[in-house]
């Protein structure tokens, strides 16, 4: 009996070290195709805050939930791809653009459910100078949107420095 | 309650839960067409390994390794679909399981796979018919749509998409059939 249940114990560990295994290497299999595929599909967008630039993958290791990707554009600076609540706690997807000197470049919104007219004010090119000039007031009106934007800005602020 | 009645019970309770997380037919379709595929051979290996008895243990890390690598070659040759099916993974592995576990009860696998499927795709089906009025059938590599039928012009209910859709459908099949077997 003391035989078949070390038998038994044997036989789960092989197959747990097995599935381990195969895991471990399906993973090593597929990494570079996966960091293409994301990259592909942001691409686009990529390539409109900087234009004729290398984006590679970095590996996202922050313990911060509305950071989704991070990808280092080659000899210019870091995109971040976050998501924060808006108004009626629906996500707000952007895209943030930061250069090698921790400055911000420009934002990318990429999805939204805010209300066209008010929320969306806070997406006006004219706010995101300011922005970028570093003035973070909440826009009023707009107070959920331009507070989502104004956190993520702050919280990548710090990220940047740690980055550069 | 015998266990193939036991066992086809769970299978139309999990494939009525896994159409919760459809709001389409096409996203039906691609959850079916996976169902059937993981399904399959997480009962084939399970079987090869386990050769009679039951084991949970090893039901678990079958399923859920098999469940693991499609995830990763999904990503990595067809991140389109994974954004239809990334929410459902681990809920089809949890089937899975209840799959594996009953099928060595019943030994009628290939029967319950499809009844489960029929479930998926019927639900997908009046989910996207009665909350937007047509049914699509797209193609998810390039967005076209590969069939269209309109039935009923600037007619939208959300009231039948998402969760409580489901059960919205899900009792009205019940409701019909119950009576057509009392009648």
């Amino acid at each position: 009996m003391g035989v078949w249940k070390m038998n038994s114990l044997f036989k789960k560990l092989i197959a747990l070290i097995l599935s381990l295994v195969v895991i471990i290497l399906c993973f090593n299999l597929t990494k570079d195709a996966i960091n293409l595929s994301k990259i592909g599909a942001d691409l686009g967008n990529l390539q409109q805050l900087f234009p004729d630039s290398e984006f590679s993958l970095l590996e996202n290791t922050l313990n911060n939930d509305s950071i989704l990707t991070i990808y280092k554009v080659k000899d210019k600076g870091f995109v971040f791809k976050t998501s924060k609540v808006g108004y009626g706690n629906l996500p707000i997807i952007t895209l943030v653009a930061y250069d090698n000197d921790g400055k911000l470049v420009d934002i990318l919104v990429l999805q939204h459910s805010e209300t066209e007219g008010i929320g969306t004010k806070a997406f006006d090119a004219k706010y995101f100078q300011q922005l970028k000039e570093n003035k973070l007031d909440v826009l009023s009106g707009a107070t959920y949107t331009s507070t989502a934007l104004i956190s993520s800005i702050k919280e990548l602020q710090v990220i940047v420095e740690g980055l550069k | 309650m015998n266990t193939v009645k036991k066992s086809t019970l769970s299978i139309l309770l999990s494939s009525a839960l896994l159409a919760f997380l459809t709001n389409s037919f096409t996203q039906a379709a691609i959850l079916a067409f996976f169902s059937f595929i993981l399904i399959s051979i997480s009962n084939i290996v399970y079987a090869v390994v386990t050769k009679k008895e039951n084991d949970l243990f090893l039901n678990i890390i079958i399923s859920f390794t098999i469940t693991i690598v499609v995830s990763y070659f999904v990503d990595a040759f067809f991140p389109i679909i994974s954004n239809y099916l990334e929410a459902s993974l681990v809920y089809l592995a949890v089937t899975m399981v209840w799959f594996n576990h009953f099928s060595k009860n019943t030994g009628c696998t290939v029967k319950v796979i499809l009844k489960f499927i029929l479930i998926i795709l019927v639900l997908g089906f009046f989910k996207e018919l009665l909350s937007s009025g047509a049914i699509e059938l797209k193609n998810v590599f390039d967005n076209q749509s590969l069939f269209k039928l309109s039935l009923f012009e600037s007619y939208k209910i959300t009231l039948f998409k998402g969760y409580i859709g489901t059960l919205l459908i899900l009792s009205s099949i019940v409701a019909i059939v119950t009576f057509k077997e009392e009648k």
